[in-house]
């Protein structure tokens, strides 16, 4: 159409070449959040707060045992307790349709078959209150048959090893993210002909998604299907619900209030993101009456993330630094990406052999939770550090000898990114430069465990370095209307997730519209029903791909008012069956759009800014209906709509359309206490490329977060198993570590921001939600063993940990 | 959360009287039994809670008879933040300041916080999943379990949990009486009890009152956590050095709170520096046991002794 920029490279890449140094919104700080007061005030409406006339309340039964079978259920006395009002269980004919396949365990949430203790499983009980539900659950009478079980993932893997389930043949998972092997150059051969060779081993602990609100799901089923799930797929599960239903789309409304924090739980990968919502819809059809699902935080504990795994390899490189080769297992459990990527994407190590098998252990199913690609970071981050200390190098050297893409080196790089539009820059190279001035890296660089601290603790630091990999997959649609007073409705569903992309979006549109960023309001309600959905595939490209949607529609809509204010008009008006037709010249007689602008919400003449008109005014002429007696009557008013899709990957085994460019280096500095093991983070330095921050705070909130979440996961958060009995012994925030607030030195946190413009996403933006929690935890380990001189790869590093690596513990 | 009946008490003695009845429980601040019933953790449910907030004049502290005197209501909070307290009995304040959060302190109360129930993640599994010797099973799950953070000096009774509480070694170390309605019983002596018990406390007595004796020693509370905004402690130390003599008590690392008589011995009588307080420290752990992961515990305790120690030079 002509009114947006950019292009379809090779019908492949979609680039922003409309980028320009300084923006009025777009870029601007002190943009007062849309979400600001519903948030502080409590006036926030989130899913579990959602209560309707006459609601019941659900609650499954779960596991007791890591791994067993469901003989038989005996539901009278639960069925007799006062207040029961109904019970679905595994045996129902509808529940047996629910036989959706997961990616993690196969196995249908109302089944007869537990994959691990927690597990809802068998029977839901709804009932008059909560508490009714809680107790009726007491009272069912399950017989169960205990299955032997196994937790930990590379004895899973072995031949031989007790089976999850006892119909497959081993522990591997057949589908879905199965096992991914990575084979680029001679490995071997590069590993024999290298000039040094340094292995490792590491693992890392199974942590939790720890979103604050557990999940629920209300439906309400008379006449239409209105849903309230705590998801950040709202517009997806629309789609699945009517079709299990078989219901029209225009018939299933599913309301996507604020979310108490997503992090990736309750997304595609989550098992019972499958089930849970038609089993809900089925009970609220029997029963009639609106019912609620709710889960306790003990259930909520039952989706984990990737993480969980145990990692060995071996990495050959020459005395200069350059990194030849990487060879390495991963063994996941349950769920997990393999570790090439980021080697693949990242870097010019020309020979990789990296396995990344899967199986299967009593523990509950991976989610994608706080980002999939922790433990490909954590890999390539090993690497670079190894092989770093190995030559007593400086790791920033080490990250910049190595720096490329798919074996290819920098000046390849350059090429693409000049052949597709891109400003030639070093984005490593100047997130570095940023880091180690503002860090001080130079004067605080030493050798491991080389200096003691006055407090008498070591002092450490550490340089980790990675790319970005949030950008623009997905498809996204947006409509945009021009109010009569000239205020502007951005109308789609998106799911809160993030920092606050609703505001972000409203400064695109103020942005490309001309209009004040004030006059401008996300209606995420309006249009629950319209199917209009900023809502790419995964949480992980969230704001880059649908900020395009909004870009492009702000754009048409400007197109659309600039035509309408040169063209002549007609309005009706009249009623009581006598209509009249008026016309109107137009408000810029004689003009094109091509000599107009529009700034601050008033269109003007660019050759003459004093020929001027509000949009206020020119909007009073149009209108979406609903004259009033004596008006004068308007024109169609302006409405326009936009849609992009973006493919993601070419195929999962990377070969992508495009390389990301923007580079992220992460700068940590901490104090270990030998007595106790206790690690004091002193300075944490995120500098994250994010191409262009179009909202600078929002970067900030996300570089914040990031590290808040880099801490917790690399110091506190663990599933504890009991290793009898497969029983998960934490299921709550009191023993499963998560910082609180006052556990995390703001003060010493410091954000910086390198702006390349090497994004794919609108201005040449990236993602940087994921970054800063999946990279820094990484940085901790390498940190610890510049203090002490001691390597602990077994995340979480606890004090214990640490003691053992000193020979105290 | 089940159904159960609820009484506001409102003198000892009848309160003490509806506790005779099976099953029942005192209540105070409520921020350690409601968990339990919440979670089901216990064999059998609680039919009845025993209000003893609505029984007057249980929240005081004051000085008499050359006695810091606390009464068994007093929240934690005002505890902490008492000028008597934090003057004269520093490692008492410093104690009560780092239990749990503030929202907790202001709830949670002296006498609650000295009877609380043990925190093994065994007795505190939900729906009582894992029956132990604590609950009159006959399994200890953490000995062969998980048992990171479980007893250095053996198991009582087969039974590897140790006592959480952050105010008991300091009282211990400042040498109190807790004053029940039947009886006085020094502090050393209140939890010396067979499982499944956790105080000598009988099913129908009732905390009135914590008596400190006066002192012109120094004093100091330290505390090992995880996590520094709010947990149990791993280990923690509470000492009071009064001229020749030193009372020196770790809790987390035992059954109950732990009197480390040999770190006294080594460190009365000397100058409190850094040589002699590790020496002491040195001296507490001698006997320590590791079970198969708490090893490391044995050097927290060391440290927080030394560290005690050199809190009050
Ligand atoms: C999240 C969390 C973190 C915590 N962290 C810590 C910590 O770091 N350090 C620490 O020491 N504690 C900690 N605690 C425990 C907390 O300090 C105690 O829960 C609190 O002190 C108990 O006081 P309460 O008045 O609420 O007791 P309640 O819960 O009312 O009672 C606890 C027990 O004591 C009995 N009881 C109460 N008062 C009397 C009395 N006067 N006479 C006889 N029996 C009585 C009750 O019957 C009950 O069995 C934590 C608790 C929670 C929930």
């Amino acid at each position: 159409m002509g009114v947006w920029h950019g292009s379809w490279d090779g019908n492949q890449i979609w680039v922003d070449t409309d980028v320009k140094e300084q923006y009025n919104y777009v870029g601007q700080r002190g943009m007062k959040r849309k979400d600001g007061y519903d948030k502080v005030s409590g006036k926030a409406v989130y899913t579990r707060d959602v209560k309707l006339p006459g609601m019941l309340y659900a609650k499954y039964l779960t596991s007791p045992y890591a791994n067993a079978k469901i003989l038989s259920i005996d539901t009278t006395a639960a069925q007799a307790y006062p207040g029961v009002r109904y019970i679905l269980t595994y045996e129902d004919p509808q529940i047996l349709e629910l036989k959706l396949a997961t990616r993690t365990i196969p196995t249908f949430y109302l089944g007869n078959r537990a994959y691990y203790y927690g597990q809802t499983v068998g029977a839901i009980v709804v009932a008059d209150t909560e508490q009714i539900a809680d107790e009726a659950v007491k009272l069912l009478d399950v017989e169960w048959e205990e299955l032997s079980f196994i937790l930990d993932e590379v004895e899973a893997a072995q031949p031989g090893a007790t089976l999850v389930d006892e119909n497959q043949e081993n522990n591997s998972i057949p589908y879905g993210y199965s096992a991914t092997r990575h084979v680029q150059g001679d490995v071997e051969a590069a590993l024999a002909a290298a000039e040094h060779t340094v292995n490792f081993n590491a693992k890392k602990a199974m942590t939790y998604g720890a979103d604050v609100e557990c999940v629920s799901c209300l439906i309400k089923w008379e006449g239409k299907l209105e849903c309230w799930f705590h998801t950040q797929c709202p517009g997806r599960w629309r789609q699945s619900l009517a079709a299990f239903f078989e219901v029209p789309l225009n018939n299933v409304i599913v309301h996507s209030v604020y979310q108490g924090s997503q992090w990736g739980q309750w997304n595609w990968t989550t098992s019972q993101y499958n089930t849970l919502p038609a089993i809900t819809g089925i009970l609220a059809k029997r029963t009639g009456r609106p019912v609620k699902v709710l889960f306790s935080r003990q259930e909520n504990f039952l989706a984990g993330e990737m993480d969980c795994s145990t990692q060995s390899g071996t990495i050959g490189f020459k005395s200069d630094g350059t990194i030849t080769a990487v060879k390495s297992t991963t063994y996941f459990a349950n769920m997990g990406l393999g570790p090439f990527e980021h080697f693949v994407e990242n870097s010019r190590i020309p020979n990789l052999n990296i396995y990344g098998p899967i199986n299967r252990v009593n523990k509950p199913p991976m989610g994608a939770i706080r980002c999939e690609q922790s433990i490909n970071s954590y890999q390539f981050c090993i690497v670079n550090d190894y092989v770093a200390s190995e030559l007593n190098m400086d790791p920033t050297e080490v990250a910049l000898k190595n720096d490329g893409t798919e074996g290819k080196d920098m000046a390849y790089l350059s090429q693409f990114k000049l052949a597709h539009g891109f400003p030639d820059r070093d984005s490593l190279k100047e997130c570095i430069d940023l880091g180690k001035a503002d860090f001080g890296w130079d004067s605080k660089w030493h050798e491991p465990g080389a200096r003691k601290l006055p407090n008498g603790r070591m002092h450490g630091i550490s340089f980790t370095w990675d790319h970005e990999w949030q950008d623009c997959c997905g498809d996204s649609s947006i409509g945009i209307a021009i109010n009569k007073d000239g205020s502007v409705s951005l109308m789609a569903q998106v799911s809160d997730i993030g920092v606050n992309h609703r505001s972000a979006c409203c400064q695109i549109a103020a942005e490309e519209m001309g209009i004040p960023y004030e006059k401008i309001a996300f209606l995420n309600k309006a249009h629950e029903t319209v199917t209009f959905e900023l809502e790419p595939p995964e949480g992980s490209a969230a704001f880059t791909a649908l900020g395009w949607a909004v870009k492009r529609a702000a754009m048409q809509a400007k197109a659309s008012l600039l035509e309408f204010v040169c063209s002549e008009f007609e309005t009706s008006s009249g009623w009581g069956g006598h209509p009249r037709l008026t016309r109107y010249p137009a408000f810029f007689p004689g003009k094109s759009p091509e000599d107009l602008d529009i700034k601050d919400g008033v269109i003007y003449e660019v050759a003459n800014p004093e020929n001027k008109k509000t949009v206020a005014e020119v909007a009073a002429r149009t209108g979406f209906g609903g004259l009033s007696a004596g008006s004068s009557g308007h024109a169609p008013g302006v409405f326009v709509w936009q849609f992009l899709a973006q493919p993601a990957k070419a195929d999962s085994t990377c070969n992508f359309y495009h390389h990301w460019m923007c580079r992220q280096g992460n700068f940590l500095e901490v104090e270990v206490d030998t007595e106790t093991g206790e690690v004091f983070v002193t300075n944490a330095m995120p500098v994250n490329d994010v191409g262009k921050a179009i909202s600078p705070e929002a970067v900030e909130g996300q570089q914040y977060g990031g590290v808040y979440w880099a801490f917790t996961r690399g110091m506190l958060e663990e599933y504890i198993w009991d290793p009898l009995t497969g029983v998960q012994l934490n299921p709550n925030y009191l023993d499963y570590r998560v910082a609180g607030i006052k556990d995390v030195a703001w003060d010493k946190i410091n954000c910086r921001i390198v702006e390349s413009g090497l994004g794919f996403g609108p201005y040449g933006s990236c993602g940087v939600g994921e970054v800063p929690g999946t990279q820094l935890p990484w940085n901790l380990g390498q940190a610890i063993y510049n203090a002490i001189g001691k390597r602990i790869e077994d995340y979480p590093i606890t004090p214990d940990k640490v003691l053992k690596a000193l020979g105290k513990g | 959360m089940r159904k159960f009946d609820h009484i506001n008490a409102t003198t000892i003695e009848q309160a003490a009287s509806f506790l005779s009845k099976s099953n029942a429980y005192a209540i105070a601040g409520g921020t350690d039994i409601l968990g339990t019933m919440k979670d089901e953790i216990l064999s059998v449910y609680p039919e009845t809670l025993v209000n003893l907030n609505t029984i007057p004049g249980l929240s005081y502290i004051k000085e008499e008879g050359g006695k810091l005197l606390i009464g068994a209501l007093t929240v934690l909070e005002d505890i902490a933040v008492s000028d008597i307290v934090k003057t004269k009995y520093p490692a008492l304040a410093q104690a009560a300041f780092s239990t749990a959060s503030p929202h907790l302190r202001e709830m949670g109360t002296i006498g609650g916080n000295i009877c609380q129930m043990n925190r093994c993640l065994y007795f505190r599994s939900p729906d009582n999943r894992f029956n132990c010797l604590r609950k009159g099973g006959n399994m200890c799950y953490a000995m062969a379990g998980y048992n990171k953070f479980h007893s250095i000096f053996g198991a009582m009774d087969g039974c590897v949990a140790v006592n959480p509480s952050d105010t008991a070694p300091a009282l211990v170390a400042l040498n109190a009486t807790i004053k029940t309605s039947k009886r006085e019983i020094a502090a050393e002596e209140f939890w010396d009890v067979a499982i499944p018990g956790s105080t000598v406390l009988e099913a129908d007595e009732i905390v009135t009152e914590i008596q400190i004796p006066a002192t012109s020693g120094k004093s100091a509370f330290v505390k090992f956590a995880i996590r520094k905004s709010i947990d149990f402690p791993v280990v923690n130390c509470a000492v009071l050095i009064d001229g020749s003599s030193a009372r020196i008590c770790l809790n987390a690392v035992y059954n109950k709170p732990y009197r480390a008589t040999g770190a006294e011995e080594a460190i009365a009588g000397k100058a409190i520096n850094e040589e002699n307080a590790e020496a002491a420290g040195t001296a507490a752990v001698k006997g320590a046991l590791a079970l198969q992961s708490n090893k490391w515990k044995i050097q927290i305790a060391r440290t927080m002794v030394k560290r005690a120690i050199l809190a009050c030079a």
